[in-house]
């Protein structure tokens, strides 16, 4: 395939992002781990009944998968937040377009989109809390 | 057949995948539903597979066009 260029650098290259938009690079660099890791942690999960040594993997599995997918699931959560209110969650308009399109936008549902995120984090860790607490 | 139904499965997955751990935790804490949570790991087991091999097609095999 043809390998396209910028006045970044390769398009392709992941790392170029980390000076410009680091956000998108850990983005994709995790999710470049999770497809991986999520490979073997199906795999860890399916055959342990078959292979109870594969037991004393799930643990530390599961706390790596839960780790990484923190952020995918902020990032998720944002993309849905991004599109239902049309950019103005999360979304780079140049401010006086942003003005103009918030006077006739739902206030209450950019506020509901724009926490949508973070709250969801807050559970998702929470939730490993508990996990780590309860694991028996 | 990569482009159409790779990115809706890893999306379905992605979406899936936390829901999932987030209930089998919720199960294994509460001790609600406790027969169902081995369904429920195998379901995991699927989805995470599922998730791993369609973010692969995502990645390696349509994500060429660059950032």
């Amino acid at each position: 395939m043809k390998r396209t260029y910028d006045l970044r650098g390769r398009q392709s290259s992941i790392f170029r992002l980390a000076r410009f938009d680091p956000e998108g690079f850990l983005h994709a660099l995790i999710y470049r781990i999770l497809i991986f890791l999520s490979i073997v942690y199906g795999l860890v999960l399916l055959l342990a009944n078959q292979y109870p040594q594969l037991y004393l993997a799930i643990a530390p599995l599961t706390a790596a998968v839960w780790i990484l997918f923190t952020f995918e699931l902020f990032e998720f959560i944002k993309g849905i937040a991004l599109a239902q209110t049309k950019g103005l969650a999360f979304g780079r308009f140049q401010s006086t377009y942003r003005e103009v399109q918030l006077r006739h936008a739902p206030h209450a549902q950019i506020f509901a989109f724009t926490i949508a995120p973070y709250l969801a984090v807050i559970i998702w860790l929470l939730g490993f809390a508990a996990m780590v607490m309860w694991w028996h | 057949m990569a482009e159409l139904g790779a990115p809706t499965i890893f999306y379905l997955c992605s979406a899936a995948l936390p829901i999932l751990l987030f209930l089998i935790m919720l199960l294994y804490a509460t001790g609600l539903f406790a027969p169902a949570i081995p369904a429920l790991k195998a379901i995991l087991g699927i989805v995470s597979i599922a998730f791993g091999i369609t973010g692969f097609l995502e990645v390696f095999v349509n994500g060429k066009r660059g950032w």
